[in-house]
């Protein structure tokens, strides 16, 4: 590091700051293309720049998301035009109670070539696409959803022995019911934990229910442009792990981390008393990755307690289990997690 | 211009910099603030404390506060200047304090962090100096370390009002007049000067006083106090001295004068305290046992006693000769030098005191004074040659030996009182008995307890009384032989100032 004294011997009213190309301008340029992209999805998707934002910051961060919400929400409609903004190839996989492993990871087939010889071919499911749509899965049997887990935590799938690369970004957008709705499975804690976020789209309210229905029954539907790419999406996603942590906003994270263990003695009487089991290492890395992609997508490059504090309950509302007690007392998670979060995190 | 990273976090340090120096600032203020107030506080207990314990006057009382204030706030001051220098918080944790001051989401730490950490290998880090640079000039130091400067003025206000009230503070009162009834309650501020100038004016008097005394008894030792009553009163009236810096030897030499002009025993030794009655009292016994003894004098008789009474009259409990009684003592001898008071026993005669008579002198010059001045001093003169005659033994005015007192005065007793009083004052219509010396060095006292041992008119004096003893002077001296006008200056100096408030003029007879 060059030496401060020609900076000190300055008055604070003589620094003139100015952003030099080499050290601002590639990153600020790529921040402008995702906000970009961001904005073009909400300007589709009215009413949902929180989820939008959520979204993006989870394709970041490379991670998958669960988005909860009740059917016809515009969850298919934010996924597909996410894809199209980003430039990821798309699919749509509907989860159904009689769907097999094999309809999302694909099959091997006997197939004839032109010489009339028949061989064996493995033929690529829905799952081989950047960007996966998988409605309702928690509608299929555990057998099924532990088989789309695996692609999302390897990366690959295995047809017949053998081992298939899925491409990259890959990025899965699971959809699930509420839970109390018939015919779902819910989804056990150890798989989604394998999801980044969990987001819940709430019912629009009365603005913005007219803005969609206007927008959606018209003559014509606004379809956005690629903005992204996935090399763009690739860079970005190695980009943020690089934004910086700061060690003052790291040990609050620390601190709620163990603060959320119901069996630590040094933990508070209400999270021994209701927490079922806490927030996993896994769930910090998730909260840290989260919050650095959301402090670029602000246009910073370092990681703030207000970042941490925004992303804490979509990326662990599914890691962070109440007990009876608790639903005995009225408590929700994310409830018991924003009062954590906003002891610790600060 | 910034055209570096590491210049952009130089522009963040700077900037943290200035804020810690305001907080240094506000905590160096704070600090001296405090300490000025308590160091009033313990000011006023420690001059509160001083007066208990007897370390008072205004010397004292200004040497104690200053060095006292002066010690604690500078005391204070370095405190402050080393718990603000110890004690700042670091650049880190004001990086944190403006972040979430300004919002500027820890954009000052983490780029603080980045000048300390090995960080060069991030490709943000550039961006995020940079930014941390930009949003650094939001950071304003007076809004992050505010100074609350209107609750700062309340606290100035403490040591401006005790500065400013100092000078008027109540005072430890003068050394002098510790003594006087009532000196224990604190003398009110207004008193001060007035005080003083009391013990000024009584110093002066005493001098004169003094050294009319010295001329009429021939004292050396009188003399010396006068002289020494002069200077201080001369150091007084100069300003060369306070009363607090004289106060110990006016002090010493009023228990000289005290002493000197044979008034301790009245003062320390009272009738009834073990040394003997009063001498009206003492029937057959000798008197001696009332006599004070002069300083290098043997002790006359019943030695042990004698000494016990010099003993009482200098020890703790004794009551001392305080400045107000030593002239009071002063005034009344010469009120009664000047006219016969109660004991003189001259109810027969018709005194004379009147200082429009003194002043013009006709009264000195009136042909019926002279003469009965002509007659006294004619029974002086035979008394002396008596005296002379019987090998210094006084003679009453029937050549009957009286009381011998000191070497250098003869004193006659009652008897030779009455012979040279008694059947001469019908002569005149009117006596002034002034109390100044004569030229030949002589002084006529009259001794009232003595008047009990000797017949005032067969002149028979009671052998018992020895000779060489010490006796009192309780009646009126006068000098026979030289009453004349120019002996008015004298008794004019003694009541010329208030003749009305000292109750000469009830003492006054037409």
């Amino acid at each position: 590091m060059a030496t401060l004294d020609p900076v000190l011997a300055q008055s604070p009213q003589e620094f003139n700051v100015t952003s030099t190309p080499s050290a601002e301008s590639p990153f600020r340029a790529q921040v402008e293309r995702v906000v970009a992209a961001r904005d073009a999805v909400s300007s589709v998707v009215v009413g949902q720049d929180a989820i939008v934002e959520q979204l993006f910051i989870a394709l970041l961060a490379g991670g998958h998301v669960l988005i909860e919400g009740a059917p016809g929400l515009g969850k298919t409609l934010l996924v597909r035009t996410m894809a199209t903004v980003c430039g990821l190839e798309f699919s749509r996989i509907q989860f159904t109670p009689d769907l097999m492993p094999s309809d999302i990871t694909g099959s091997v087939v006997l197939v004839h070539d032109d010489a009339g010889v028949t061989h064996p071919q493995f033929r690529r499911g829905p799952i081989f696409a950047q960007l996966v749509l998988t409605d309702e899965i928690n509608r299929s049997t555990p057998k099924t959803q532990s088989a789309l887990l695996e692609a999302m935590q390897e990366g690959t799938v295995t047809v017949a022995g053998a081992e298939h690369v899925l491409p990259v970004p890959f990025v899965v957008l699971a959809t699930q019911n509420p839970i109390e709705m018939e015919g779902t499975y819910q989804l056990p804690e150890a798989q989604t934990d394998r999801f980044f976020f969990k987001v819940q789209i709430p019912y629009p309210d009365n603005a913005v229910l007219g803005a969609i229905l206007d927008l959606t029954t018209g003559a014509s539907v606004d379809v956005p442009e690629s903005i992204l790419s996935p090399a763009d999406l690739l860079d970005l996603q190695s980009i943020v792990r690089e934004v910086a942590l700061p060690t003052a906003v790291r040990d609050g994270i620390v601190r709620f981390l163990l603060e959320s263990q119901p069996q630590r003695s040094e933990s508070s009487d209400e999270v021994r008393r209701f927490v079922r089991f806490g927030v996993s290492p896994r769930g910090g890395q998730t909260l840290v990755l989260a919050a650095k992609a959301r402090a670029f997508l602000e246009g910073r490059f370092n990681v703030g307690f207000e970042d941490v504090r925004e992303v804490a309950l979509p990326a662990l509302r599914h890691r962070f289990r109440l007990n009876y007690d608790a639903e005995a007392e009225g408590l929700t998670t994310d409830m018991m997690l924003t009062e954590l979060v906003e002891r610790h995190v600060r | 211009m910034i055209a570096g990273s590491s210049d952009a976090v130089g522009v963040v340090v700077r900037r943290l910099r200035a804020v810690r120096w305001r907080w240094r600032g506000r905590a160096a203020l704070i600090g001296f603030l405090a300490t000025a107030v308590v160091a009033i506080g313990t000011v006023f207990a420690v001059r509160l404390a001083a007066r208990f314990v007897g370390l008072d006057g205004p010397v004292v009382a200004w040497a104690l506060d200053g060095t006292l204030a002066v010690g604690l706030i500078g005391v204070g001051v370095v405190a402050s200047l080393v718990v603000s220098g110890a004690f700042a918080p670091s650049l880190t944790v004001l990086a944190l304090r403006a972040d979430a001051r300004f919002a500027l989401h820890e954009r000052l730490t983490a780029a603080l962090e980045t000048a300390t950490a090995s960080t060069e290998d991030s490709r943000l880090v550039g961006a995020l100096r940079m930014d941390a640079a930009r949003h650094a000039a939001m950071v304003e130091p007076a809004v992050l370390v505010p100074i609350p400067w209107r609750r700062v003025a309340l606290w100035a206000l403490a040591p401006v009002a005790f500065a400013v009230a100092m000078p008027g503070l109540p005072d430890a009162e003068a050394p002098i007049a510790a003594g006087r009834p009532g000196s224990s309650a604190p003398v009110p501020m207004m008193d001060v000067p007035i005080e003083d100038e009391r013990v000024r004016e009584n110093v002066r008097r005493i001098a004169l006083l003094l050294n009319a005394e010295a001329v009429a008894r021939q004292d050396d030792e009188i003399a010396e106090l006068a002289r020494t009553f002069e200077d201080l009163s001369q150091r007084l009236a100069s300003g060369t001295a306070s009363i607090a810096d004289v106060g110990a030897d006016l002090r010493e030499a009023t228990d000289r004068a005290a002493y000197a002009l044979g008034l301790a025993e009245q003062t320390g030794i009272r009738a009834g305290d073990g040394l003997g009655d009063r001498p009206e009292d003492l029937g057959g016994r000798s008197p001696a046992n009332t006599a004070t003894r002069r300083p290098g004098e043997e002790a006359p008789v019943d030695e042990g006693r004698g000494f016990e009474a010099l003993d009482r009259t200098a020890g703790p409990g004794a009551n001392e000769m305080t400045l107000d009684s030593l002239l009071e003592r002063l005034e009344m001898d010469a009120l009664a030098q000047a006219a016969p008071d109660e004991n003189a026993n001259l109810d027969d005669v018709r005194f004379r005191q009147g200082q429009g008579d003194l002043d013009d002198g006709t009264y000195f010059d009136s042909p019926a004074l002279q003469e009965a001045t002509a007659q006294i001093m004619d029974n002086i003169r035979r008394q002396q040659d008596a005296q002379a005659r019987e090998g210094g033994t006084a003679f009453d005015g029937t050549g009957r030996t009286g009381n011998q007192a000191g070497g250098a005065t003869a004193p006659i007793d009652e008897g030779a009182r009455g012979a040279l009083l008694d059947d001469e004052v019908d002569a005149v219509d009117e006596l002034l008995l002034p109390a100044v010396g004569r030229p030949t060095g002589r002084r006529i006292e009259l001794h009232p307890p003595t008047a009990y041992a000797a017949d005032a008119t067969s002149g028979v004096v009671d052998d018992a009384v020895d000779a060489g003893a010490w006796r009192p002077t309780q009646a009126v001296a006068f000098a026979p032989e030289v009453v004349s006008w120019r002996h008015s200056d004298v008794i004019g100096a003694f009541f010329t100032p208030a003749v009305d408030d000292r109750g000469v003029a009830d003492l006054s007879v037409p």
